[in-house]
């Protein structure tokens, strides 16, 4: 009988926690800086796919983004910490997307500007609870399942599956307080860069619409590069 | 026999008379301003949203908001098709363009939803006619303003919408604007003029752009929401829409547009509809209240001729025709009563149909589209409506006494004597 004891308890110091789990996956997923090439498609019921391409440079917590697409050539964003700007370059205005307005859709897409301005580390804001392991598309996975303990933050509940090998989320999925599905991220494939990881092809699906999904598709990615500073300026973003 | 018995006691046939006069007095008066409420919320709903006939996409006649993304494209020729067709065009008083869509405004700090108007700034003088309500500044003149070495495109606002959000002539701001094509597009805005139509969903909720400026910012490639038709008689609205509906789709590049007639659209329209079933039952009851003396006074006049029905009985007078006399007695009471009563609620009814009265300060908070000032509507066809009404009542009313009369006994009716 105490032979089993010490080894509940020699296991329970070697078990991961939730806690470890999610900083795992941040160090994985958190590059220093990056220029990616990125595909947005649309799906939305009825109608044809809608393609956008972007480039975006990345530095800590700061972006800038260009449109290639012909249709938002003229589309400039530019985010610094928290905050976001766009630029309309054919209007030669620019406008801070702030209040009620980070709650809508970026581009008519299922992905809203406040998913993208999250810069937190997740476990900060959230009770976080490991409540099982299954399997995700053949894959071993902890389920995480994360309370928002402070008002400050999007979304009330997220549950991820999270690759135990890796230690990247496969899936994710977005609660209200009242246990409605409200969004789903999916990362279908990745690739690894030195000791890290990143996802060439994730599916964002908003439940509050029906039948829409958008497609996010990295195309070209380089990491660790050194970027001006000027990029994350006003003046670049209006130039 | 009847006619002669009213004038018998004559303070009883008043009071009868007063009685049914007033009922219909008051049903006169309350369907002139039922009707008046009716005719301004169709006229104001018709030219302010829906027009006569409202020709869209399916797509944006499903959706219970404006989406901007269901364009009818080269609206141009969609006009040029339905006018060369002279049994529709002999009907159009006006046809015009329209897109509509809603925003968020905000300005120092400050928030509110609102809804863009974009037309034809000459053809919506004789549609929206804001150019008559402008309080300050002026009406749209379909520039490009450059202030600051920017380009702004100039708009009109409702008075109380320019007051929450604090804005004046000549102040300036920018909005986000996701277009038809998904993109996103930040025109500015130069405050032109400051409307006041009275009507609060227009004052506190819209402001008017030029059409041309809303296609470029919506990128819509020269696409619109709305065609709206105004008919010379929307009455035959219905009738137009449906040939529009089997003409427009007899050409395949139309078949996904749809013709909708004011009726079928107009949400208000169908709730004052539904309103007016309420106010009829609320007329018939106004008016048994009013015509219930007459049951009463008849009753009375029974019993006061026994031996008159007596006698008559015993000359051979059939049931029928006692229950004529006295049925007849209270449908003469009641007729008088419903002319008189109807000619003035006419007479109360016209000065309120030139004047009217203004509910500004109970409907401060509404947003009916319904002027502040309401006119009364006097229509003859309800006026001759509300005397048959009292004629009507008062026939029902008088049977049930006047039965009484005819199936008295002659012995009995004599033995009162």
């Amino acid at each position: 009988m105490k032979f089993f004891l010490w080894v509940a308890f020699i296991h329970s110091l070697l078990a991961i926690t939730p806690e470890e789990i999610l900083k795992k996956v941040d160090k994985n997923l958190n590059f220093s800086s990056a220029i990616m090439n990125i595909k947005m498609e649309i799906y939305l019921p009825d109608k044809s796919v809608r393609i956008k391409k972007f480039k975006t440079w990345i530095s800590g917590n700061n972006s800038y983004v260009e449109f290639l697409n012909k249709e938002d050539k003229h589309v400039r964003y530019l985010k610094i910490g928290k905050r976001m700007w766009i630029y309309d370059k054919e209007e030669e205005n620019t406008f801070l997307i702030s209040g009620h307005l980070l709650k809508q859709s970026m581009m008519g897409s299922d992905i809203s500007y406040e998913d993208i301005l999250e810069t937190e580390q997740i476990y900060t804001n959230y009770d976080v609870k490991l409540i099982g392991e299954e399997n995700l598309r053949e894959r071993s996975c902890y389920v995480i399942l994360l309370t928002a303990k402070v008002k400050e933050v999007n979304y009330f509940k997220r549950k991820m599956w999270i690759d135990k090998e890796q230690f990247f989320p496969l899936k994710e999925e977005i609660y209200a307080k009242n246990d409605k599905l409200l969004k789903t991220f999916e990362y279908l494939e990745i690739e690894f860069y030195k000791d890290k990881v990143y996802p060439t092809k994730s599916v964002v699906s908003d439940k509050l619409k029906i039948g829409t999904k958008t497609v996010v598709i990295i195309e070209e990615a380089i990491f660790d590069v050194e970027i001006s500073s000027y990029y994350f300026t006003r003046r670049y973003l209006e130039r | 026999m009847a006619y002669r018995n009213i004038k018998r006691n004559k303070r009883r046939t008043l009071l009868a008379i007063v009685s049914v006069g007033l009922s219909v007095m008051f049903i006169v008066i309350l369907q002139g301003l039922v009707n008046g409420m009716m005719e301004n919320i169709i006229k104001n709903s018709t030219k302010n949203e829906t027009g006569h006939i409202k020709i869209t996409t399916i797509d944006y006649s499903k959706q219970n908001f404006s989406s901007v993304n269901h364009i009818i494209y080269e609206p141009d020729e969609v006009v040029k098709h339905i006018l060369k067709d002279n049994y529709i065009s002999k009907h159009i008083e006006i046809i015009t363009e329209r897109i509509k869509f809603p925003v968020m405004l905000n300005n120092k700090g400050k928030n509110k939803t609102g809804i863009c108007i974009a037309g034809d700034i000459y053809k919506e003088k004789q549609l929206l006619m804001l150019d008559k309500c402008m309080i300050e500044g002026e009406y749209l003149k379909g520039e490009t303003i450059i202030k600051n070495r920017k380009k702004y495109r100039e708009i009109i606002i409702g008075e109380k919408l320019a007051k929450a959000l604090d804005l004046k002539i000549g102040d300036s701001f920018s909005l986000m604007i996701h277009g038809v094509d998904f993109g996103i597009h930040i025109p500015g805005f130069y405050i032109r003029g400051i409307f006041k139509t009275n009507l609060n969903i227009l004052d506190e909720n819209v402001f008017m752009i030029n059409l041309q400026d809303a296609k470029y910012i919506l990128n819509t490639n020269g696409g619109t929401h709305e065609i709206l038709v105004m008919l010379k008689k929307p009455q035959e609205a219905k009738k137009i829409a449906s040939y529009i509906n089997n003409y427009l789709f007899q050409k395949s590049n139309y078949k996904n547009l749809i013709a909708l007639d004011w009726e079928t659209t107009n949400g208000w329209v169908k709730m004052m509809k539904q309103a007016l079933r309420i106010y009829n039952l609320i007329y018939i009851g106004i008016t048994f209240l009013g015509a219930f003396i007459i049951t009463n006074i008849i009753l009375m006049i029974v019993l006061e001729r026994k031996k008159e029905i007596g006698i008559l009985k015993s000359m051979g007078f059939k049931k029928w025709q006692i229950l004529l006399i006295f049925t007849l007695e209270g449908v003469i009471l009641g007729a008088v009563g419903s002319i008189s009563g109807a000619l003035c609620g006419v007479l109360v009814s016209w000065p309120l149909s030139i004047y009217g009265i203004d509910f500004s300060s109970s409907m401060s908070n509404m947003n009916y589209p319904m002027d502040n000032v309401i006119k009364w509507s006097i229509d003859f066809t309800n006026v001759l409506f509300s005397v048959l009404l009292g004629v009507g009542v008062s026939l029902v009313v008088s049977i049930i006494p006047s039965r009484h009369a005819a199936r008295m006994q002659p012995t009995e009716a004599l033995r009162s004597i």
